[in-house]
Order: structure tokens, then C-alpha cells, then sequence
């Protein structure tokens, strides 16, 4: 099963960064799309088919906050399978975001936090 | 009062360099003088207490940590030099501040700002602030943080 990701962070270097970590991990990735804030993501998840977003939450336009709840409100997009990476470190608003649906990884990351999540949120045990 | 502030920022600051950089931070810095300053970012916070974080590179250290952090041999643009400041500047505050004042707290970052030079960032005269330099790659990291509330009595990490 090969997997779309969508990375959504306004830093190019942080996208780019989770990008080469995804290649990296082993991973079985299709299609990798980017955005830079939260409206972009929203178009591409509307028009492309992606299994997994990796989303920051301080973004100009629309907030990674935001943007849960619009695909969390959009029948056809509820289901997508998303883990916020972002500096918060709010205990109460990371309770927040997995009462959502949403796991969680915490900047800074290492490339194996990055991949045991991404395994544990899609259910893959052997990869 | 600035002794209570820096260990959460040298500690959040080494952790950015070692896990996002794959950078060694050192607590001897060399002289400022003489080198070139690379680059400066300015972070401003708001929640239980709200303020600024002033972060800057020099001794043509940027283009190295940029590099490590893309996973490429040559030095990225200037535009992805700039942008990696701001995320380096952005993981070290908002790793910092619930060190310094407790992981429930709720704070709201904004974007960094690249606008100020280190002088006119750090030109605000506030009592609580904490200063940090580091050592990194052959040369420094200075950090400086300005915390507009007075009074962080109370305030447990």
C-alpha cells in the first residue's frame, strides 16, 4: 500500500525537512504534496487524494487549527488520518488536538519519531 | 531573576541545535568581534506571559546549520537560509517557554520577524531578561530574552 502525504507548514525548510525524512524512513510513499498554510491544504485535499497530512499549527491565513476542524467538518474528507508536528507544547491544547482525531510529534523531532508515528497513525505493523 | 530564565533557554536552545541541526552547542562562545553576523530573528510571544525572543547567528555559521537541517553539501539559498533562522528561532521558543513556566500553559507564537537588527530588537529596556551565548560549528549562537511581565513569582516549570 503505497501512501499520499500532504506536509502543511508556512517554512519551506520544515516541509522540506519532513519530506526527506518520509523518503528516508522507508516509508511506502506515492504522491507527496506540500502547502504552506492551511487554506492551500484545504484545496489540495479537495481535489487530490491523500491518506495522511502532516500539519503545523501557527500558520498564516489559516491556522493548522483551523484547518482540522474544516476537514473534520467535511463528510468527505473526516476520516484523513493527520498528525500535527509543531513547537506546542501546551499539554492542554494537545489534549485538545487528540480529543480531535490528531496524534501528535513535537518540534524538535528526530526521523525515527517521525516514522514510528506515521506507522502507529496508518496501522501498519511491518514496515 | 535572568539566572531563572537562561537555563530553559540554553537548554531548549541545545536540544534545536542537536535534534533539527545535528549541531553541538557550546556554553564557551567565541568572541564576537570579528565575526560576521549572519542573521537575526525575532520571535514575539503572548499568553501568561508575553515577550520577545532575539536570536542570532554569526561566523558564517547560518548556511551550515540551514545545510544540515535540508540534508544537503552546499549552502541552501538565502531566502531557505533565512526561513531555517526563523524555524530554528521558533522550535527554541516555543520549546522554552513551557520550561519556564509549566507545561499547561497556553502561549501563541508569531511568525519570526527579520526585520530588526539585534540592536534595535534588544533596544526594549525590560527588568526580566535572559541572555545566552553559545558556541556552534566555529561560531555563535546569542540568544536574548525579554519577558514584559515583571513579576514571574509564582511560575513553576
Amino acid at each position: 500500500m503505497s501512501i499520499n502525504v500532504l506536509v502543511v507548514d508556512d517554512s519551506a525548510v520544515m516541509r522540506a525537512m519532513l519530506i526527506r525524512t518520509l523518503s528516508l524512513s522507508g516509508l511506502p510513499l506515492a504522491d507527496v504534496h506540500q502547502a504552506g498554510n492551511g487554506a492551500e491544504a484545504l484545496a489540495i485535499l479537495r481535489a487530490r487524494p491523500i491518506d495522511l497530512a502532516l500539519v503545523d499549527i501557527n500558520m498564516p491565513v489559516m491556522s493548522g487549527d483551523e484547518l482540522i476542524d474544516r476537514v473534520r467538518e467535511d463528510a468527505s474528507l473526516g476520516a484523513l488520518a493527520i498528525i500535527v508536528v509543531s513547537t506546542e507544547g501546551s499539554e492542554t491544547r494537545i489534549a485538545s488536538l487528540t480529543e480531535r482525531g490528531v496524534s501528535f510529534i513535537h518540534k524538535p523531532f528526530t526521523p525515527g519519531q517521525i516514522r514510528t508515528t506515521v506507522l502507529k497513525v496508518l496501522g501498519v505493523t511491518n514496515a | 531573576m535572568p539566572e531563572m530564565m537562561a537555563l530553559p533557554l540554553i537548554e531548549a536552545a541545545t536540544e534545536t541545535f542537536e535534534t533539527l541541526a545535528y549541531a553541538f552547542a557550546e556554553q564557551d562562545a567565541p568572541d564576537e568581534r570579528g565575526l560576521r553576523a549572519d542573521g537575526v530573528a525575532v520571535v514575539e510571544f503572548d499568553g501568561p506571559i508575553h515577550g520577545r525572543l532575539v536570536f542570532r547567528l554569526a561566523g558564517d555559521v547560518l548556511a551550515v546549520l540551514a545545510a544540515n537541517m535540508l540534508g544537503q553539501d552546499d549552502a541552501p539559498t538565502p531566502a531557505m537560509q533565512q526561513d531555517a533562522l526563523g524555524e530554528l528561532a521558533n522550535v527554541i521558543c516555543g520549546n522554552m517557554l513551557p520550561r519556564l513556566v509549566g507545561a499547561t500553559a497556553v502561549f501563541s507564537l508569531r511568525a519570526p520577524r527579520f526585520d530588526l537588527g539585534w540592536d534595535a530588537a534588544c533596544g526594549v529596556a525590560h527588568t526580566s531578561s535572559a541572555f545566552a551565548a553559545l558556541g556552534i560549528e566555529h561560531g555563535r549562537a546569542d540568544l536574548a530574552l525579554y519577558v514584559f511581565d515583571a513579576d514571574l513569582r509564582g511560575w513553576a516549570a
